[in-house]
């Protein structure tokens, strides 16, 4: 495939995109702003699990100190940041596509197939609206290059060690994000080493390197404070170990729900067609195997939450875009229209162009039509739809609190809190960014039996209390935001209100939570 | 007729088998022996099915005096089996599991035959010698009589082993010899068979078909006409047949699918079948050996594949929907392993192992297979379980063993006498089938509230897609329903029993009175529970939703 039009493509959807960004500067998903919140801390000196609480492992947050620095020295808002770093990666994930698929896989003579795959690995990042930045999105993103670089390796190309080491450490970056990705790597390199043979193959410079980073990831933890580690291995992971299944789903949930079923159907109907051709297409092979994997780790979690199956959406887009590919270089084949051929991936470079041009034009206008909020009330310049920080809390945000305020949402999902937090540049009011910890003790008290394990992890308990209540004192947060159920009941029998709501006067109720303005 | 059937077993008796097939046979009559054995012991949704072929023998009008979500050809193929045992006294669960065994056997058999056709490359040879014991022994697994699941036969575990040895047959190459007319005509029967389990075996099937791209359309499109030949029938039997069939099974199943169900959507409230999906996911990585070399694995993986959208589609995600995708996957799966043991053992590290190409006679395969029938079917009657008599109060009875009955069972026998009708009001099959097919009770019209979802939801989804264009459509049935519901409860001939779910279902028949219709005549006796107490010892079953309890009344 010519390179010039794979980088045309790149190009033309990354700037479809930074208009979508520029036009939505304060758009930003709930887990991403909170990961993001975290960076922002450890850039201010603070420690993970001691200074901030939450169970997520550190490498996201060591990622989003880039977006978090970048925008303290910039003075541009958090959010914009960190979407226009992530555009980076992806234009890093489309570049690099483009380079293996033209540099390593010329070979395979399969233009418009390979370009329909580029195209579906930028496309999915326009489906993922809230999601935009998940860790999930972040792993495809730097995984697929890896993947492709594998696979190049075992269909025979040459490949550079420099190369090899670059791809290898991108990809573990990817992978040792969650645990869970790891599976689905193994699973993919296991089907390419058992078509395409080779133990060889497998002891190739680019798996020295993910391995290498991976023991760098896991042996820093060694080097971390004996607080930050105490806290990590022997509270928060034992006790989500035990404790997450309290935002547990069924399987029909997970697969058969309205809103979740058309991604599995989607990869179905790719996997079916992408299975056929990939004798034909070989590299069908491992992105089949890639998006059905990536649906275990899904259901390991077993939320049924959307984001965790943005690899499965990921690996749809790509077959779907290669097997779209196909279609058409089959059809061109048909047609035999001279030159057909040569031209018909310029062709659809140029109407993907037009679209990305009639499409970002659209969203503009949509966005200029609509209520905005100015952003110099931030301090920034600008301005950013309002419905991106629209929530039955902003009213409250706005009219009584300001940028660097401590705040405080004391909820058992990452969600009102944040992304309302780093939208509005409020301080967290506490160490605990949330308290889902409060829901993970609940859910062990009722499932897990009463063993010494299990005690030993309740008894932090009313710790966990005590520190909001100092950190209440300590930061004087101007509004407190209380989940009403289930948290109120968490919170009262350790006399919570008395003994530290005393300077908070109660404003009233925003979809089930109380909201509490300090009155001193 | 008696020289030509001699002819035939003599050239059985002078055949040889290869181990595998000889495994095949021992596999299949351990299963005959299971089935004689927990003859009781029969799939929900096969259960209600039954009931309603028993009821249409009776001269019932289906969708019209007697209502299954269920379309008109699965129970038209049942139909047959049905009528035998009304004929001849037969407990009608058995001889329909009896009846699909044969089809079973009919089904292996053609993939055996259709494995001996094609002299197959080494790489294919790793599938297809696999085929025949595979099917057998995932009948087997999936039946698990023995191990008190309630699973034979249902349309997800045959579907898959039906359409094989035309999957096999399609898949030679030109250079092969063409299949006898027999064998040909014997695959394509059983896959019109397979296709009248479910309409979306259709697609399904069409998308076996599609492998073979335009080479013997015509005949590809035979196994469509049974179906359809079975639908026509049904649409000619009465007048509206056809208006009720598309109100009382294509609609609501469409509203089912589109509006889904609320119950569904907590924690524990659908089996945890995920690791039938890694399974899945597992078998196609290890098949990726063949993927890139074999035509037959590719097919056999977009089966698989497809399966997965069939297991999202049914809703309720029960175990017997992970059937085919576990089916393709497994046999693609493990005859990778076999490729890649043969491949280690060309280069020398199992070369020691010796060939497994040693055939043995069919005479002796079939003597060891009876021998294995009667000493697993001795081992299993000493082994003391308790048994009750199920008796139709019609002449038919049978000796079962209780642990094969469904819960609730010994309620019934104990409150009521054979052969009463059994009425169980709840939105899903179970509890109140197999029970009622088991012990051989008339049921409801409605086996289950099967509409009862879709009438809950209203219907939106169904208005916003353009399926449910007439505003009045679902309020008509839905009174329709009721007022059924409630001319069955006021007629005169009135069942013994009546189960009536708690939760929704109990505050629908409160509101509109029909509660209050049994106040003269019933009693309540009891409210029974999924409680561990009452499901000890009993067959364990999948239930999606909330586990309400049952007010039951028995007529005074």
């Amino acid at each position: 495939m010519k390179a010039a039009v794979s980088l045309i493509l790149v190009f033309v959807l990354c700037l479809r995109m930074l208009v979508s960004i520029l036009s939505h500067p304060l758009r930003i998903g709930w887990d991403p702003a909170l990961h993001l919140q975290c960076a922002e801390l450890i850039t201010k000196g603070k420690i993970p699990y001691v200074d901030m609480f939450d169970v997520n492992p550190p490498l996201i947050w060591y990622l989003d100190t880039i977006p978090a620095l970048i925008a303290a020295a910039l003075h541009w808002p958090q959010t914009l940041t960190f979407n226009l770093c992530l555009l980076v990666v992806i234009a890093f994930c489309g570049l690099s596509l483009s380079y293996i698929i033209n540099k390593k896989l010329a070979f395979e003579g399969q233009d418009l197939v390979l370009l329909g795959i580029l195209a579906g690995a930028l496309f999915f990042n326009f489906q993922l609206r809230y999601d935009f930045g998940q860790r999930e999105e972040i792993f495809v993103l730097l995984y697929l290059p890896y993947l492709f670089l594998r696979y190049s390796r075992y269909r025979g190309a040459p490949i550079g060690t420099r190369e090899a080491i670059f791809f290898g450490v991108a990809g573990a970056l990817g992978i040792c994000l969650k645990h869970y990705f790891l599976l689905v790597a193994v699973l993919v390199e296991l089907s390419m080493l058992l078509a395409w043979g080779g133990l060889k193959k497998l002891l190739a410079p680019e798996n020295y390197a993910a391995l290498a980073f991976a023991l760098l990831y896991l042996g820093h933890f060694l080097l971390t404070p004996a607080a930050m580690k105490d806290n990590y291995f022997n509270f928060l992971v034992p006790a989500f170990a035990k404790g997450y299944g309290f935002w547990d789903t069924c399987l029909a949930n997970s697969l058969a729900a309205p809103d979740k079923r058309g991604v599995f159907y989607l990869t179905s109907a790719c996997a079916v067609f992408a299975f056929m051709l990939c004798r034909r297409l070989p590299i069908f092979l491992p992105l089949s195997v890639f998006t059905l994997a990536s649906i275990i780790p899904y259901l390991m979690q077993f939320k049924g939450w959307n984001y965790h199956d943005i690899p499965v959406f990921a690996g749809a887009c790509l077959l779907a875009g290669g097997l779209l590919g196909f279609l058409l270089g089959e059809t061109a084949r048909l047609v035999k229209v001279r030159g057909m051929n040569e031209y018909l991936p310029l062709m659809v470079v140029v109407a993907t162009s037009g679209f990305c041009l009639m499409n970002g034009m659209e969203e503009v206008a949509s966005v200029k039509a609509e209520r905005q909020f100015d952003l110099t009330r931030l301090g920034y310049k600008g301005s950013s739809p309002w419905s991106d920080i629209d929530s039955p809390f902003t009213d409250y945000l706005l009219k009584y609190s300001r940028p660097g305020d401590a705040v405080i949402f004391i909820s058992n999902g990452v969600s009102p809190g944040y992304p309302l937090l780093t939208q509005f540049a409020l301080a967290p009011g506490s160490r605990h960014l949330h308290c889902c910890i409060l829901s993970v003790f609940q859910f062990i008290k009722e499932a897990e039996p009463d063993n010494a394990e299990a005690r030993k992890l309740l008894s932090r308990e009313p710790e966990v209390i005590e520190q909001y209540g100092i950190d209440i004192a300590a930061r004087k947060p101007v509004l407190i935001f209380i989940q009403e159920a289930p948290v109120i009941s968490y919170l009262n029998p350790y006399d919570f209100f008395g003994k530290y709501m005393k300077s908070y006067e109660r404003l009233g109720s925003a979809a089930n939570f109380s909201v509490y303005r300090r009155v001193d | 007729m008696k020289s030509s059937l001699h002819q035939i077993w003599q050239r059985i008796c002078h055949s040889s088998l290869s181990p595998l097939e000889v495994l095949t046979c021992l596999l299949l009559s351990l299963l005959l022996g299971q089935t004689i054995i927990h003859q009781a012991s029969i799939d929900t949704d096969m259960a209600v099915n039954l009931s309603t072929a028993l009821a249409l023998l009776d001269g019932s009008r289906l969708y019209l005096d007697c209502f299954n979500p269920a379309w008109p050809p699965v129970l038209f193929l049942i139909l047959p089996a049905a009528a035998l045992a009304r004929a001849l006294h037969i407990y009608p669960v058995l001889l329909l599991k009896l009846y699909f065994y044969l089809l079973a056997s009919l089904a292996i058999f053609a993939v055996m035959l259709s494995v001996r056709l094609r002299r197959a490359a080494a790489i294919e040879s790793c599938l297809l010698s696999l085929a025949a014991p595979f099917c057998a022994l995932f009948l087997l697994l999936t039946s698990a009589q023995f191990l008190g699941v309630e699973n034979f036969p249902n349309g997800g575990q045959f579907f898959p082993l039906m359409v094989l040895p035309l999957l096999i047959l399609q898949a030679k190459d030109n250079h092969e010899p063409e299949a006898a007319p027999v064998l040909s005509g014997l695959a394509y029967s059983l896959a019109a068979a397979a296709i009248c389990f479910e309409p979306s075996f259709v697609l399904y099937y069409l998308l076996l078909v599609s492998f073979a791209g335009r080479k013997n359309l015509m005949r590809n499109c035979l196994p469509l006409l049974l179906p359809a030949f079975l639908l026509l029938t049904f649409a000619l039997s009465y007048d509206g047949a056809w208006q009720n069939y598309l109100d009382w099974s294509v609609l609501i199943n469409q509203l089912n699918f589109l509006g889904f169900n609320d119950y569904l959507y907590w924690m524990d409230k659908s089996p945890d079948l995920r690791k039938s999906v890694y399974g899945f996911v597992m078998f196609l990585v290890l098949s990726a050996p063949l993927l890139v070399r074999s035509v037959l694995s590719r097919q056999l993986a977009a089966l698989a594949s497809f399966g997965f959208a069939y297991f999202i589609s049914s809703q309720t995600l029960l175990g017997q929907f992970t059937l085919p995708m576990l089916f393709f996957a497994g046999l693609n799966g493990l005859g990778s392993l076999v490729f890649l043991c043969r491949l280690a053992r060309l280069h020398g590290r199992l070369k020691k192992l010796p060939p497994l190409n040693r055939r043995l006679g069919a005479k002796s395969t079939i003597l060891v297979s009876l021998l294995l029938l009667s000493i697993s079917n001795l081992i299993q009657s000493l082994s003391g379980q308790e048994t009750v008599t199920i008796d139709d109060g019609a002449g038919t009875r049978a000796v079962v063993r209780s642990a094969d009955l469904s819960i609730f069972a010994r309620t019934v026998l104990n409150e009521s006498r054979a052969g009463e009708p059994l009425f169980v009001y709840c939105w899903q099959a179970r509890p109140g089938f197999p029970l009622t097919a088991q012990l051989m009770r008339k049921p409801s019209r409605f086996p289950y509230l099967y509409p009862f979802m879709a009438f809950h939801h209203g219907g939106a989804e169904a208005g916003a897609c353009g399926i449910l264009n007439d505003p009045e459509r679902l309020p008509k049935l839905q009174s329709k329903f009721y007022s059924l519901l409630q001319s069955e409860l006021s007629a005169a001939d009135r069942p013994a029993f009546i189960f009536i779910e708690d939760g929704d279902i109990r505050q629908q028949f409160d509101d509109r009175g029909l509660v209050k219709i049994l106040d003269s005549d019933y009693s309540m006796l009891a409210s029974l529970t999924f409680s561990p107490e009452e499901r000890k010892g009993h067959p364990s079953f999948e239930y999606p939703g909330y586990l309400n309890a049952f007010a039951v009344f028995k007529h005074r």
